[in-house]
């Protein structure tokens, strides 16, 4: 027997005649694997990217509706009231004007007589200087006529007032006492916020804590107030 | 007799071999084509069922009644953002007051301050007295502060001195605070 095989048309036709019957169905079979190859593997992959996907928006809107329902619950009157005490507690910017006001109300209530303050503005061209608590501030020096008691006085009253001030240094002698106070302020940086960081409202720490301060803003500008209308029988000046 | 004598020709065995493997063949790829599509149509089903698009939509809803409250949005995370920094430099602030009265509280009857300075590293005093006890006082007192643990934690005596014309004795001390 020849064991050779001669790869001609010949034998390709003969191929086909006998198996042109089975070719198509074949080609069904081969079609069908190539669309899993091609179109079903890769779907399936898709499908666990698209349900990440689906996951992270669900997340997203879960955080949107959460923002829209604080934002609907939060009393507009009460956020008026407490945006009030903040502002003036800790301005945007350098409020002399408050400053002045509660030197003279807090050496009125206390019956110190202010002879002379000096403001330490600073280099307008620098930044503002910091203090190390990381907030800007003015320091102001005064020069105080009092009693000692009437000192420790002056001191409370001043600590409760607006805009926040701390005392970095006092001394006290026979002649007087001179004080100096430093004023914070801390401007609110607007790099934009996003509707999509969740917020959660005013934490009860920190209702307490506006609760406890917004009667020194109320006392700042009464005393202002009457000051302007009666006699004034209180000023240090 | 052989009994193996077949009467079926080669070619008509081979033809129902063949016969057979064809509607084997037939029948897997009909079987095939079937799984395929059905899997085909399940994950595109699927693909669209998970899409997010929906997802967004809601989204872009809910932002837009947000944008509608967008003032009081940023009143309230200014809020927010100062009520912390005022708890802060409320908490870290020192008060004076408390230390100078506490200061004060150290001086017995019969004892003048001639001067006092106080920051946040020391406490200088200077205080007069016609009594040498009520100086001694003074000292007792700042040493029961010190074990306290109370504003200072040491005292250095810098002068004690006697003035014989007024009969009164003067003394300084400086405290390193704590």
């Amino acid at each position: 027997m020849n064991g050779k095989i001669n790869l001609d048309s010949e034998l390709f036709k003969k191929i086909y005649s006998k198996y042109k019957k089975h070719l198509i169905y074949v080609c069904a079979i081969f079609v069908c694997f190539l669309v899993i190859i091609f179109y079903a593997i890769p779907e399936l992959s898709e499908i666990s990217k698209i349900n990440e996907a689906r996951k992270q928006e669900t997340e997203k809107l879960k955080i949107l509706n959460n923002n829209l329902k604080i934002l609907r619950e939060l009393n507009q009157n009460t956020l008026d009231s407490q945006f009030d005490t903040v502002t003036s507690a800790l301005p945007s910017g350098k409020n002399f004007e408050s400053i002045l006001n509660s030197i003279s109300q807090s050496a009125g209530k206390s019956g110190v007589s202010l002879e002379d303050f000096s403001l330490s503005v600073g280099d307008v061209s620098a930044p503002a200087a910091e203090s190390s608590k990381g907030f800007p501030f003015i320091e102001i020096a005064l020069s105080i006529g009092s009693s000692p008691r009437q000192l420790v006085e002056f001191l409370s009253d001043l600590s409760k007032t607006f805009p926040l001030s701390e005392i970095t240094s006092l001394q006290k002698s026979d002649v007087g006492a001179s004080v100096r106070v430093r004023f914070y302020y801390k401007s609110f940086l607007t790099t934009g916020f996003s509707d999509y960081a969740p917020f959660g409202g005013i934490g009860a720490k920190e209702v307490l804590l506006l609760d406890s301060i917004s009667p020194w803003k109320a006392e700042s500008f009464s005393f202002t107030a009457t000051s302007s209308s009666g006699p004034r029988t209180t000023s240090p000046f | 007799m052989k009994s193996n004598i077949n009467l079926v020709s080669i070619s008509q065995i081979e033809s129902e071999k063949g016969e057979r493997s064809l509607g084997i063949l037939k029948i897997a790829s009909i079987v095939c084509v079937a799984l395929v599509a059905i899997l085909s149509i399940s994950l595109f089903i699927i693909s669209q069922a998970l899409s997010p698009e929906p997802i967004k939509r809601q989204e872009e809803g809910v932002i837009s009644q947000i944008t509608g409250l967008r003032p009081k949005q940023a009143k309230l995370i200014l809020v927010v953002s100062k009520a912390k920094d005022i708890g802060t430099l409320i908490q870290s602030r020192e008060k004076y007051d408390e230390l100078l009265t506490l200061t004060l509280d150290q001086i017995p009857e019969g004892v003048s301050i001639g001067s006092l300075e106080l920051d946040s590293a020391k406490v200088s005093l200077s205080v007069t007295s016609k009594s040498l006890l009520s100086v001694d006082q003074v000292i007792n007192n700042l040493y029961s502060i010190i074990s306290k643990k109370e504003m200072i934690k040491n005292f250095k005596i810098e002068s004690i001195s006697a003035d014989p014309r007024t009969g009164s004795y003067s003394m300084s001390v400086t405290g390193e605070r704590i």
